[in-house]
């Protein structure tokens, strides 16, 4: 079904030494541990800064559900998307 | 999982014609084909259809397209203002993910989240397997329905906006080898009865075309109110959506249809019927509500559904009416 369609993956959207800024942000806050949700959650966040969603902690939280972190990095992701979209956490 | 062929026709016309199982977003049949509780033998994708529009009827109301997303209705700017409960219903339900992937056709049809009917190997289920009993009768139903059950299926229907176009008094417009026709919402889906697996009036090859909602009603105040065991990515125990008409203190015009507690989406023309003309207090909110759920039929684990469901519709007129 997505045959001649384009697929964005985590490696489109930035590299070592060439950052996305949610990438970088990811990093900045610890927005994870065993790495294994990682490049869903920011493939997630980066499709959030287009979508709208109001300005809040909560308004993420919802925007992100449906990504499960069993490392319990939540917190930190939020304050990783909040940066990146100009809300302090 | 077993073999299947693909393809993508790109008229309606073809669609019908190629008489197989159709596919938009995935995110129920796929699953379900994971799980071998659907093997379809001819996936036809409906994504190429020229049903993605939404738009505006001369009558004032409006059209929705079946292979419109989710996510796409929720946030259409004629959606969040004319037709408010649609637009929070959807947002209420699934995750973003899901919702940018599912679809308006493929949420008016999606199947129970019933764990027996989800899982072959967990013991019959009549809705999966006609005749194999229903496992969650005597089994965990927690979740399941009190409203419209029957000996033989108590699965709830799991559909957020199904509820609000109930509410909203949809029509669902449909394209099959006889021609085409339009169902009233209210119509449309079967009660379970002695035959769980027929979930609906459609009929071999027939597509959904598009849902129409009829012209907005002018001053009345919408609200959708879900509750679940999680804020969010849950289904719900019990939910209301209230479209409602308040002049001078009293209940001018309400539709109340309710969600996770019906096996079907639950219009209560009885909890209607108890508030027009009434004036808008808790105590009248509480007898319609009490109206709402006097036909329900519970088991052990799932009685609290009544209270917690009359206390969703008695809260969701309060804020209705405002």
């Amino acid at each position: 079904m997505t045959a001649g369609k384009e697929v964005t993956t985590i490696e489109g959207i930035g590299q070592p030494g060439n950052l996305h800024p949610m990438q970088a942000a990811f990093v900045e806050h610890d927005g994870y541990q065993c790495g294994y949700c990682t490049s869903g959650q920011i493939m997630s966040a980066v499709a959030l800064l287009k979508e709208p969603i109001g300005p809040s902690d909560e308004d993420v939280q919802h925007g992100m559900a449906g990504n499960i972190c069993r490392c319990g990095a939540y917190p930190n992701i939020v304050a990783a998307v909040q940066q990146v979209r100009g809300h302090s956490a | 999982m077993h073999t299947f062929t693909y393809e993508k026709p790109m008229s309606t016309d073809k669609a019908v014609l190629a008489n197989g199982r159709f596919i938009a977003g995935g995110t129920t049949l796929v699953d379900l084909m994971k799980l071998g509780v659907e093997e379809p033998p001819k996936l036809v994708d409906v994504t190429g259809l020229p049903l993605a529009q939404i738009e505006k009827l001369p009558n004032g109301g409006l059209l929705i397209g079946a292979t419109v997303r989710n996510s796409d209705l929720a946030h259409d700017p004629t959606v969040m203002a004319d037709y408010a409960v649609l637009s929070e219903a959807l947002l209420s339900g699934a995750s973003p993910q899901l919702r940018n992937m599912a679809t308006t056709g493929g949420n008016l049809l999606q199947r129970t989240r019933c764990p027996y009917f989800r899982d072959p190997s967990a013991g019959g289920c009549n809705k999966r397997e006609p005749g194999s009993g229903c496992s969650a009768i005597e089994g965990h139903h927690r979740m399941m329905a009190i409203l419209g059950t029957s000996e033989k299926c108590i699965a709830t229907h799991p559909s957020d906006m199904c509820v609000a176009l109930t509410a909203l008094e949809a029509t669902i417009h449909i394209q099959g080898v006889k021609g085409k026709r339009t169902v009233a919402i209210g119509d449309f889906y079967k009660l379970p009865g002695d035959t769980p697996n027929i979930e609906n009036v459609l009929e071999s090859g027939d597509l959904i075309t598009h849902v129409e909602l009829p012209p907005p009603t002018k001053g009345s105040k919408q609200v959708y109110l879900k509750l679940r065991d999680r804020a969010s990515y849950e289904f719900a125990l019990s939910s209301a959506a209230v479209v409602a008409e308040v002049s001078g203190g009293h209940i001018k015009s309400v539709r109340i249809a309710m969600g996770g507690v019906g096996t079907r989406p639950w219009r209560s023309h009885e909890a209607e019927a108890a508030l027009k003309g009434k004036a808008a207090t808790p105590a009248n909110f509480r007898t319609a509500a009490e109206a709402a759920l006097k036909g329900a039929k519970t088991h052990p684990e799932n009685a609290f559904k009544v209270e917690l469901a009359k206390r969703c519709v008695t809260r969701a007129l309060k804020m209705a009416t405002a």
